[in-house]
């Protein structure tokens, strides 16, 4: 009788926790979820294996390079005595992409998690959940790490030529996520508890995602202004050895124990270091764990609460408002993004995160960008930036996930989409022009920005706009078409529409190398010298005829695709 | 086996989903919960199974305190939740391995345990296929069988019935009527009246988080037979004050 069924334990049992850390690595890392993460069928996971072997191999010169350049860097730190700010580097690269990619984990894992409930009814205690979905998170940053802080923590080991480095260089790279995961899981869990049960769970969501950029922005800034100390201080720190890890690590001396663990001048300052850098990890780390799983026993996963009524005369008014095909179908477009945190969240962000960083570049030696290239480019300077601004717009709405994630945003409810009485054209278009309102939004703000930057004037203001508007509809069309072809539509969770979906990079990817090929048309006859007004001409042509083109060809794939989705 | 004293749970906004409310499941007994939507059924079943801390009372299963040692007292239970949230990316198989590893069910018995349960529910073909690919009522199948693997003296259903097929709804409730013949208890709650006044011992009914009757349904009819015999639903409309006047029904139609 034994044997028939594959995957059974035949002897003993496991302790609870290692089958729910063994289970929680199968559901996160088996060949289905990888399959689901690149936006591919369950019936097409084989090509799991290609794809994965593809991007392997992608990586390949990415690797090396950076190989390289952490090479270069930490011979010429060990050369001028100062090895432990490779250390520090290596950390703080590290750490910083975990607090990017862990929080965003660590929101996957806890917030939107749909096994919560499922776990809580099981007899396992909260640290053990807590334990277990933390340890996931965990080793996948450390994958993560192989490639961001190893090269640094690697090569340096192999310039300083000592035995015991690696050793301990082993458990500085294991511990490098504890810190950030740690600071993660106190903004997460508190959030969670914040909102369960509550009506405006949806608007936390998104307050916390702002909330959440401007700790990397914080953190960015701290990053770049922790070197407090005029250039004659530096220069004295730097002919002692490892005189600058102090200065560098200013703000935050978990980078400087760790450098002292690794480069440290004596046994008493190496150990000290590797006590205080292990201990504040680790001790940080479990500290929040034990902290935020007894907030578990609140209960912090229930929906169940009862929702706000409308009052009569409220509901009356909403259905008495009649609206045209296009306009219902604008709206619900809207309210599916603006009711979806997630949706949301990602398309505030997209939406914000460009002109931020531009605005922050400016203040941190950017103002020098525009009389530098005047110098360069001549008379023509600020019509090549208009030119360039137009096409940094496409690139930017390619990748603002709002066309290319149309259909797939649909989701399970795409069967609605194909009963209404609308012809499926109809409906594309209706995503197209929500799609072209929010890249206007988005030109607006990166227009105004771009004045600001560049003091473009007003002309020039309008032909960046026109241009600009141009340029979004091939560019959403091209997204359009992408994810009306491979639309996923079978997610469960709204992240797997947006930010779980493969294809808005396949999307973004076909869009630049459509603005590419209009930009080398367009720097053909710059060469040739064409004044700014032809240049413009061309541009606007080329935009105006590939619009036409791909919108037609856009209504024959709605009508011939729609109906086999 | 199941005894809830003075639960409360109130949810954000003052909401009070479950109000004082008392119960004792007794062993041997089919207890079916019975409400209107949004009345605090699947509340009271959370905090039964302890995915929910009652803000006030006490709930104890099998003489074991839910507060007092969770872990112990969810080893009591077996528990199917109205839509059951598997772990799509994981075969059956290995869902029902995993949930033997938290329960500690031998691995020597396993199989022995799983495959008359996989054969009597027509699962055995499904289980080593991923769970995502299942249906709504395969789902609802392979949660049920994980939920009896550890042999838990009391079995708690959330709607149950819903998405199964008609043999398998036959089979879900010979089971439950077996089980309780080995001296475990049932705590299921269902919108299918029919099914409750023919399988239940006992039925309770909550509304606007009060329990506002608990009797066995002979009991429950005799006490509502003033004007004549009543089913079931009748007396569910009633107590729950479901029941439209006939103009309100015929305005429906306008």
């Amino acid at each position: 009788m034994t044997g028939r069924i594959q995957g059974f334990r035949a002897k003993g049992v496991r302790k609870p926790f290692w089958a729910l850390l063994r289970m929680q690595f199968k559901v996160q890392f088996n060949a289905a979820k990888v399959a689901e993460s690149l936006g591919l069928d369950d019936n097409k996971r084989r090509q799991v294996y290609l794809y994965l072997g593809l991007m392997a191999l992608a990586f390949v010169p990415f690797t090396v390079m950076v190989f390289k350049y952490a090479n270069m860097l930490s011979q010429v730190l060990v050369q001028a005595n100062q090895p432990g700010l490779a250390v520090i580097l290596a950390v703080m690269a590290g750490q910083l992409v975990v607090v990017f990619f862990g929080l965003s984990h660590l929101m996957s894992s806890l917030y939107y998690s749909s096994d919560l409930e499922q776990l809580q009814s099981l007899p396992l205690t909260p640290r053990q959940i807590m334990y277990g979905k933390v340890g996931v998170i965990y080793a996948g940053q450390l994958a993560i790490m192989l490639f961001v802080a190893g090269p640094f923590l690697i090569t340096l080991g192999i310039h300083l030529s000592s035995a015991l480095y690696w050793p301990l260089a082993l458990v500085i790279f294991l511990l490098i996520p504890a810190v950030p995961l740690g600071i993660g899981l106190l903004l997460v869990v508190p959030l969670m508890i914040l909102t369960a049960g509550t009506r405006r769970r949806d608007m936390f969501r998104v307050l916390f995602g702002l909330l959440f950029v401007a700790v990397i922005f914080a953190f960015q800034y701290l990053n770049t202004n922790m070197i407090r100390y005029g250039p004659d201080t530096l220069m004295a720190r730097l002919m002692e050895k490892d005189g600058l890890v102090s200065v560098a690590a200013g703000y935050y001396p978990v980078l400087k124990w760790a450098a002292w663990a690794l480069t440290g001048t004596d046994f008493v300052r190496r150990a000290s270091g590797l006590a205080l850098y292990s201990g504040i990890s680790l001790g940080l780390l479990n500290l929040v764990i034990g902290l935020t799983q007894g907030w578990f026993l609140g209960g912090v996963t229930t929906d169940t609460g009862a929702s706000a009524k409308k009052p009569v005369s409220e509901v009356r008014a909403i259905f008495a408002r009649q609206r045209g095909t296009i306009g219902a179908l604008l709206l619900r477009e809207h309210r599916i993004i603006a009711r979806t945190p997630n949706f949301l969240l990602t398309v505030l962000l997209n939406l914000l995160i460009l002109p931020i960083l531009m605005v922050s570049m400016y203040f941190t030696g950017g103002e020098e960008l525009a009389p530098f290239l005047e110098m360069i480019l001549g008379a023509q300077a600020k019509d090549v930036v208009v030119l360039a601004m137009v096409g940094f717009h496409g690139v930017v709405t390619g990748l603002n996930q709002v066309a290319s994630t149309a259909v797939s945003r649909e989701g399970p409810m795409f069967w609605m989409s194909k009963m209404i009485p609308v012809s499926p054209k109809v409906q594309m278009r209706a995503k197209l022009i929500y799609s072209l309102l929010f890249a206007f939004v988005q030109l607006v703000i990166l227009a105004g920005v771009g004045i600001w930057f560049f003091k473009l004037g007003a002309l020039r203001f309008v032909v960046l706009m026109a241009l600009g508007i141009l340029v979004s509809v091939p560019v959403s069309i091209i997204c359009l078409l992408n994810d009306l072809h491979r639309p996923k539509l079978n997610w469960t969770e709204p992240q797997q529409a947006m930010k779980g979906n493969f294809q808005t990079m396949v999307a973004w990817l076909l869009s630049m190398l459509y603005l590419a090929a209009v930009a080398f048309v367009v720097r053909g006859f710059y060469l040739l010298g064409l004044s700014a007004g032809w240049l413009y001409g061309i541009s606007a042509t080329l935009l105006a005829i590939s619009s036409y083109g791909l919108l037609t060809w856009l209504d024959h794939a709605s009508e011939s695709v729609y109906v086999k989705l | 086996m199941i005894k809830l004293s003075k639960v409360s749970k109130s949810y954000g906004g003052g909401v009070k989903a479950v109000d004082s409310l008392d119960l004792h499941v007794v062993p041997g007994e089919i207890f079916g919960f019975l409400g209107p939507n949004g009345a605090g059924k699947t509340t009271t079943i959370k905090m039964l199974v302890g995915i929910l801390q009652p803000d006030e009372g006490s709930i104890e299963v099998n003489g074991i305190s839910m507060a007092d040692n969770p872990i112990e007292a969810k080893k009591q239970l077996g528990y199917v939740p109205d839509e059951a949230q598997l772990w799509d990316k994981l075969t059956g198989a290995e869902y029902l391995d995993f949930i033997c590893d938290v329960y500690g069910v031998p691995g020597e018995s396993r199989e022995a345990r799983a495959l008359p349960l996989l054969e009597t529910f027509e699962m055995l073909h499904a289980v080593n296929n991923p769970i995502g690919s299942y249906s709504r009522g395969m789902r609802q199948k392979i949660a049920l069988i994980g939920s009896l693997l550890h042999r838990p003296p009391v079995w708690v259903l959330d709607e149950p019935m819903v998405g199964l097929d008609p043999r398998s709804s036959y089979l879900l409730k010979e089971l439950m009527r077996s089980h309780v013949e080995q001296g475990g208890a049932v705590f299921f709650s269902t919108h299918v009246l029919e099914v409750a006044e023919r399988l239940c011992d006992r039925v309770g009914i909550i509304h606007k988080g009060k329990l506002i009757a608990v009797n066995t349904v002979s009991e429950m009819k005799e006490l509502f037979a003033k004007e004549g015999d009543k089913s079931l639903e009748e007396i569910f409309l009633e107590v729950t004050g479901a029941k439209l006047p006939q103009e309100q029904l015929a305005s429906l139609e306008k």
